[in-house]
C-alpha cells in the first residue's frame, strides 16, 4: 500500500487539473456569443432604404403626386438649373403641407 | 424486507437512461423531416432552442452509451479492486470532460448561442467531476472510504435529473414541431 499511494496522488492530481480545465470550459463556452457574419455593405444600404420608405397610404392625394413627380425628376438626373429649382419648389411644397397634415393631427 | 441499495440505484439510473434513448429514437422516427429541412437550410441561428436541444440530447445518448461501456469493460477486467477503482473514476472525469467539451464546441461549430438546458447539463457535468475527485480522494488517497453512499446516490441523482430534463426538452420540442408543421399548413 505504501508504494502505490504516490500513484494515486498522481492520478488525483490529474482529475483535479480535469475538473479546473471543464470548469474553466464551461464557464467560458456559456459566456460565448455567436460571431456576427460579416455583411455586405450594399445590402446594409438596401436594406437601410427600404426600412426609411414613406406609406404612400399614409400621404394626401396632392402629397403623393408631388412625391411621384419628384421622384420622377430625380430619376432623370439631368443636372440643369431648371431642374434644380423645381426640385426645390416641390421640396418646400412637400414640406409645407406635411406641416399642415401634423398640424391637423396635433388640433385632432 | 432488505432492499440492495446497488441494485436499486443501478435499476433507476438504468431505466431513465433507456427511456431517454427510446424516446429519442422516437423523436427522430417522427419528426425526421423537420431535421433534414433544418439540415439542408443551414439556418440555425433561427431555429436556435431547436438545434441547442438537439445537441444536446445526442451528446447526451452517446456519452451515456460510451460511459456505461467502459465501467463495464473496466469492471469485468480481472485487476485488484482498488486499481479498477482508480481507473474508473480517472476515465470517467476525462470522458465527462469530453462531453462538457463537446456541448461547447458543438454550439460554437454552428454559430448559436446556448440554451439553459445544455448550459444545466454542462454544470452537472462539472459537478459530477468534483463529485470523482472528491471520492477519489476519499477511497484511494485517505483509504477512509465514508462517502460510498453519498457517492451512489449523488450520482444517481444527477443523472437522472439530467435524463428527466432531457424528456421534458423531448416533449416540449415535439409540441414545438407540431405547432410549426399546423401553421406552415
Amino acid at each position: 500500500m505504501e508504494a502505490t499511494a504516490p500513484l494515486y496522488l498522481n492520478f488525483f492530481i490529474m482529475i483535479l487539473i480535469v475538473a479546473v480545465t471543464s470548469t474553466f470550459i464551461a464557464y467560458k463556452g456559456a459566456k460565448q456569443r455567436p460571431k456576427k457574419p460579416v455583411r455586405d455593405p450594399l445590402e446594409q444600404a438596401e436594406e437601410f432604404v427600404a426600412s426609411n420608405v414613406v406609406h404612400l397610404s399614409h400621404l394626401t392625394r396632392d402629397l403623393t403626386k408631388l412625391a411621384i413627380r419628384r421622384a420622377i425628376l430625380q430619376e432623370k438626373g439631368e443636372d440643369t438649373v431648371e431642374q434644380t429649382l423645381e426640385l426645390l419648389r416641390l421640396d418646400r411644397e412637400l414640406l409645407q403641407q406635411g406641416r399642415d397634415i401634423l398640424a391637423n393631427r396635433e388640433l385632432d | 424486507m432488505e432492499i440492495n441499495l446497488d441494485v436499486l440505484f443501478l435499476a433507476i439510473d438504468s431505466i431513465l437512461n433507456y427511456t431517454l434513448f427510446t424516446c429519442s429514437i422516437a423523436f427522430i422516427i417522427f419528426f425526421k423531416l423537420d431535421f433534414k429541412a433544418l439540415w439542408k437550410s443551414k439556418d440555425f441561428a433561427s431555429n436556435e432552442t431547436l438545434s441547442s436541444m438537439t445537441i444536446s440530447i445526442v451528446i447526451n445518448v452517446v456519452s451515456f452509451f460510451l460511459i456505461s461501456f467502459t465501467i463495464n469493460s473496466i469492471v469485468s477486467l480481472d485487476i485488484e479492486k482498488n486499481s479498477s477503482a482508480c481507473l474508473r473514476y480517472t476515465l470517467q472525469s476525462f470522458m465527462l470532460l469530453g462531453y462538457v467539451y463537446a456541448h461547447i464546441k458543438a454550439h460554437r461549430l454552428l454559430n448559436i448561442n446556448m440554451h439553459a438546458l445544455p448550459k444545466l447539463c454542462c454544470f452537472f457535468g462539472n459537478i459530477l467531476i468534483y463529485i470523482h475527485l472528491i471520492r477519489f480522494a476519499d477511497r484511494l488517497v485517505f483509504e477512509t472510504n465514508l462517502l460510498s453512499l453519498a457517492y451512489r446516490l449523488s450520482i444517481v441523482s444527477i443523472n437522472s435529473l439530467i435524463v428527466l430534463t432531457m424528456i421534458g426538452s423531448l416533449i416540449y420540442l415535439m409540441i414545438a414541431t407540431q405547432k410549426l408543421n399546423r401553421k406552415e399548413a
